[in-house]
């Protein structure tokens, strides 16, 4: 058993000792007065025309592929267009989170061979490796940068899920497309301990005389669906 | 360049494949892209792995000489940092509040300098809470003998490993392979490093100093998979390290990571990165260890927001990176088994007494000033012989080592610099990099006033008894017209003495006036006073 607990003595020991010859206590006095927070907190309303015209760009930028629809005019959005995107991309064997919406998985297995991954019925690495996509939920974008958050809970999935497969496609809800990151943070800070994986383009690299290439490790083919008047889920 | 040029890339045939790519490398070697070592399948000498990794030995000014004369590297560098130094400009520009984010950036990390001890009492108390395990250690050494331990107690002798500035800092991988453990570099830059037998020369980019062609070259030699042909495209490159280090990923058992930031009140960690291997690292392995220094810590969740906004700007000058991993502690069926996190001291706390370079801890290793920087931009990073080069490596280095003796070559990096100020323009951070380095300038004279002597010293201390006395300083300055007579047009180019003489090999002295200031005055003042 590791004990490093002489080390941890001497280093708060140590930190505590210069801090106090630079007459500072930890949380007291001036050291206990929180930081100010200067930066733009909000910006334009979340899934407006003008912000998912931005989240488009970004993410169009990004080279993904990037698709409006609304339930307002078809309830079965969602279901076609997922349908219709595994088809146009030729997916043969696609992964899916247990808790994702079951007209959705519906939707995926009447266009490809699929595969549930939930307790109990754990996908392999190697039979992950091997499956061409993964279709998941999310918890929110990010317009300004093109980021989509994705928590692991049962609508979402295991990380190894979203990370395995050459193609990510990903249910995006208007309303919780937000304009600045500071709001999509807000979301995360009601459940700080989750993992929490943010995607902002497929896996790229500038190592290489900083000429930027795609698909390194991860996805390389991402696939964002953005759907008007869905119910938000409060998490 | 003709239009019908086609990327070697997109031939299918392999004889005519390689006859496109003899053609390019041709047409570079005629316009000086690369040089005919690279053209001939190698690439330009590694610097080899130091001793110790914030100390190489040469001393600044001797390794700038060497390096200015590689023209391979002063061309990779010049290029790369052009590039990136123009794109972080835009992508900071975009922003409205982005003075208001490096505010807030530098109010937030001094708070957290003041309350380190219970910040990071706080992390490990939530790092417990999620079934991860914490351990402390005061130096480079231990920490990696800890994580040794960590692995061999699970039978595991092969690693995938993040890229980690902390693990270049204490020679990490280097220290685990006398244990018997190989820790194999996952990021692509840092895979171009390992397999060179090289050492990084940026904090971000660090094989910015290879050019596509020596790449090529690499992996073809080194990479066991790579194909018979092969282009030096970027994206043909980038793949044959995808595959090579997919089927490491699958099966290794241990890995390791750094982090961006720790955050303390819920006992997370954060990874920024671009090309997946972090989330692999952090993912597929059974056994995670990390180690990150005691600086790297928010207080809480809601500071992502201050982060994540300047880091991806500044240091690869794109709106956001394209995947950031937040985890904590361990959970059932999804990442790692068991995870190990390790404080490292290493220094830290003596920077953190230094109330000028304290703000040095404020750093997020973005490498924007290393960009930015006139000096690197000529030099590139191996000038500065220290795994942190450029501006904040200038800063650390010589604290982190934290002996001033003139003798010791770290201790040149501060004079490294023109005083420009360009990097503290772009520190997201508004960490004041000159400042630090004039004090450090200070802390170094200070140290061996009095028992260092060289043609500087003794030139100063004999100045003193002449400056201080009005009379002396009169008849010393109606002397000084004699340097007229080594003048030419006007500017003394070339001073004869050898102790003096290397001030001019930079410096032109106005020649001085036929009369002094004194004398003219005299002369004048009698004329009137208006």
């Amino acid at each position: 058993m590791i004990d490093t607990s002489a080390a941890r003595n001497e280093i708060l020991t140590k930190l505590r000792g210069v801090l106090a010859d630079q007459g500072i206590t930890p949380g007291e006095g001036k050291a206990a007065l929180k930081p100010e927070r200067t930066y733009r907190q909000s910006g334009e309303p979340a899934g407006s025309p003008q912000v998912l015209e931005m989240f488009k760009d970004c993410l169009e930028d990004y080279d993904a592929l990037y698709v409006e629809v609304d339930l307002a005019e078809d309830p079965q959005a969602i279901e076609k267009t997922l349908n219709k995107m595994l088809q146009d991309d030729a997916i043969q064997t696609a992964v899916v989170p247990h808790g994702l919406q079951d007209s959705w998985k519906e939707a995926v297995s009447s266009a490809c061979t699929m595969t549930v991954d939930g307790p109990g019925q754990r996908v392999s690495n190697q039979d992950l490796n091997a499956t061409n996509a993964v279709v998941t939920s999310s918890l929110a974008g990010i317009a300004l940068t093109g980021a989509i958050i994705l928590n692991n809970q049962p609508d979402q999935g295991r990380k190894t899920c979203t990370l395995l497969p050459d193609y990510h496609y990903i249910v995006v809800n208007a309303q919780r497309v937000f304009h600045t990151v500071p709001e999509a943070v807000a979301l995360m800070c009601k459940h700080p301990e989750r993992t929490y994986t943010w995607s902002a383009g497929p896996s790229a690299t500038a190592d290489i005389e900083m000429v930027r290439v795609r698909g390194v490790h991860g996805p390389r083919f991402l696939r964002v669906i953005v759907v008007k008047n869905a119910p938000v889920q409060e998490d | 360049m003709s239009q019908e040029q086609i990327s070697p890339m997109h031939i299918q045939d392999p004889v005519e494949k390689q006859k496109r790519i003899d053609e390019i490398m041709e047409q570079k070697l005629k316009d000086g892209i690369i040089t005919p070592e690279v053209a001939a399948g190698s690439w330009a000498p590694s610097m080899p792995v130091p001793e110790n990794p914030l100390e190489w030995g040469e001393p600044f000014p001797k390794a700038a000489k060497r390096m200015i004369k590689n023209k391979q590297v002063r061309e990779n560098v010049e290029r790369a940092t052009n590039t990136i130094v123009t794109k972080r400009n835009m992508r900071a520009a975009e922003l409205p509040d982005w003075q208001e984010l490096r505010m807030s950036g530098e109010a937030m990390k001094r708070y957290v300098g003041d309350n380190l001890p219970d910040l990071l009492v706080q992390m490990e108390e939530n790092v417990k809470k999620r079934g991860g395990h914490v351990h402390w250690a005061r130096d480079g050494k231990e920490a990696c003998k800890i994580a040794a331990e960590i692995y061999k107690s699970h039978n595991i002798d092969e690693i995938v490993k993040v890229k980690s500035m902390v693990s270049q800092e204490i020679g990490f991988n280097e220290n685990l392979e006398k244990e018997g453990i190989k820790a194999w570099e996952t990021d692509l830059a840092e895979l171009i490093v390992q397999l060179a037998d090289d050492m990084p020369s940026h904090i971000v980019v660090p094989a910015l100093h290879r050019n596509r062609t020596e790449v090529r070259n690499l992996f073809s030699q080194r990479v066991p998979s790579a194909p018979e042909v092969l282009s030096d495209e970027p994206e043909e490159l980038a793949g044959v390290a995808r595959r090579h280090l997919r089927e490491k990923f699958l099966n290794c058992k241990g890995a390791f990571s750094g982090a961006n930031m720790m955050i303390a009140d819920s006992g997370s960690l954060i990874i920024f990165e671009s090309e997946g291997n972090g989330r692999m690292c952090t993912t597929v392995p059974e056994v995670l260890v990390s180690i990150v220094g005691i600086e790297k810590i928010v207080p809480t969740m809601e500071d992502v927001s201050i982060v994540g906004q300047l880091l991806g700007r500044s240091a690869t000058g794109e709106r956001m990176n394209p995947y950031t991993s937040v985890w904590s502690g361990v959970e059932e069926d999804d990442g790692p088994k068991e995870f190990h996190l390790i404080l490292l001291d290493n220094g830290r706390s003596n920077i953190l007494n230094d109330t000028i370079a304290r703000q040095a801890l404020h750093c997020i290793r973005c490498g924007a000033c290393i960009n930015a920087c006139p000096v690197y931009h000529v030099v590139g990073g191996h000038a500065y012989g220290s795994v942190y080069p450029g501006p904040i490596g200038s800063c650390i280095t010589p604290h982190l080592v934290n002996d001033f003796d003139h003798d010791r070559p770290v201790n040149t990096m501060p004079y490294a610099c023109s005083l420009c100020q360009a990097c503290y323009e772009a520190c997201p951070m508004h960490i004041n990099l000159p400042e630090i380095l004039v004090d450090l300038r200070h802390k170094i004279t200070e140290h061996n006033r009095g028992h260092h002597t060289d043609a500087y010293s003794l030139g100063m201390k004999y100045t003193v008894p002449i400056m201080s006395s009005g009379s002396k300083l009169n008849f010393f300055g109606s002397k000084a017209k004699m340097l007229r007579m080594l003048a030419k047009d006007g500017r003394v180019k070339k001073l004869p003495f050898n102790a003096v003489s290397g001030w001019t090999d930079q410096r032109d002295i106005p020649a001085p006036p036929k009369k002094n200031f004194r004398a003219w005055y005299k002369e004048h003042k009698q004329g009137g006073q208006n």
